[in-house]
């Protein structure tokens, strides 16, 4: 719908995108950060080999929990504001562009939640899933 | 007498073959280019070249333009693959064998170079394009040091020709985007120290086809013929709506 086909326009009303595009630039140097620091750390720190058994120990350590929460956190803020910003460009209706970013935070709050139990699985000392 | 009687005959003068896009909308005639050979006289302008072709050779074809002088922005175009003000580009400087001038591109035209601004023109009156003053006015007039006359200096040489708001993608495919030139414009309110009308334009730019919605591609800054940087105005925008989220002026 144009400018001129709609009583109120609709860039008049509603809240903005600023903490959106705050928090997109925040977690786009986070994950600048924490992706560097995890190549770093796998690349040459400690064990090289990649098995289970090193992954389990990787997993236990309180610097690969941070930084892989912080990576799962960031990359799937990142990555579903992205998306959200790629449909909001095809104007779509204010209706439908809040439908989207309501799925959007359930879809990202549910993927770090199912993200963390795997990466806490070991931590807990339970392994996989509680397995 | 018909148009070509007075046409001048420039013996041995260089040529150039010039395509122009065509559009009729009153006639049933599809969209297409004309050819001719244009003598390029001295240091001839497209908007030159436009004339010669309406007085000697089509006197239908319709363009737009004022100050002939590149600060009215009426005649912007889109001259080979570039948005180039007809008044302000020299055929020499094109350095091409063939000339093609086509309308402003992704917007309606209305005929042949003329196209629909309206949507632009909306937009622009919507960011309250003037000075926002809530104090008594002064005496004589609105002081401003030179320091802070400085911020505004790329903004203020906008002519809003339009060349930016063609050009960018965003508007393409929201039709509710401000778009470049209304943002600038903004900006350059938003810096001016005279201005107090932060508050109620930074809702203007504050939502999701204000400011946003830019990508920063800068088709804008390649289009602008005035070498206005439009993005920094944008980011400028952002920066300040987040600041004003949290108790910033």
């Amino acid at each position: 719908m144009s400018v001129r086909d709609q009583g109120q326009p609709a860039w008049l009303v509603g809240p903005g995108g600023a903490i959106a595009w705050l928090l997109q630039r925040l977690s786009g140097f986070i994950l600048v950060l924490l992706l560097g620091t995890h190549l770093l750390l796998l690349h040459y720190g400690g064990d090289q080999q990649l098995v289970f058994a090193s992954v389990t120990i990787r997993l236990k350590t309180v610097l690969f929990i941070i930084i892989d929460t912080g990576l799962l956190a960031s990359g799937l803020y990142h990555g579903l504001n992205g998306l959200r910003n790629v449909v909001l460009d095809w104007d779509i209706s204010r209706r439908a562009a809040a439908v989207l970013t309501t799925v959007l935070w359930i879809v990202g709050i549910f993927m770090t939640i199912y993200g963390a139990t795997a990466l806490y699985s070991f931590w807990a000392g339970r392994g996989v899933f509680g397995g | 007498m018909s148009i070509t009687d007075t046409k001048p005959q420039l013996e041995g003068a260089k040529t150039v073959t010039v395509n122009i896009f065509r559009y009729d909308p009153a006639t049933t005639d599809k969209p297409h280019y004309d050819s001719w050979q244009v003598p390029i006289i001295g240091s001839m302008t497209v908007l030159d070249l436009l004339f010669h072709l309406l007085e000697h050779e089509d006197g239908s074809l319709a363009f737009r333009y004022a100050c002939r002088e590149a600060i009215c922005g009426s005649c912007a175009l889109y001259v080979n693959g570039s948005y180039r003000l007809a008044c302000k580009t020299q055929l020499k400087d094109l350095k091409a064998p063939e000339i093609n001038i086509s309308p402003l591109p992704h917007l309606k035209v209305i005929k042949d170079l003329v196209v629909d601004m309206d949507p632009f023109w909306e937009k622009y009156e919507r960011i309250k394009p003037y000075l926002i003053t809530r104090d008594e006015p002064p005496e004589k007039e609105f002081l401003q040091d030179p320091a802070a006359r400085l911020k505004m200096d790329d903004m203020v040489d906008c002519i809003l020709c339009g060349a930016c708001y063609s050009g960018c993608p965003t508007v393409w495919t929201d039709p509710d985007y401000l778009g470049p030139a209304a943002l600038v414009k903004m900006n350059r309110f938003t810096v001016d120290t005279r201005d107090q009308g932060n508050k109620e334009r930074t809702k203007l730019f504050d939502n999701e086809h204000g400011v946003w919605r830019c990508h920063t591609i800068f088709n804008c800054v390649e289009a602008c013929p005035k070498d206005i940087n439009q993005t920094y105005s944008i980011q400028h925008l952002k920066r300040r709506a987040v600041a004003r989220r949290f108790g910033g002026k």
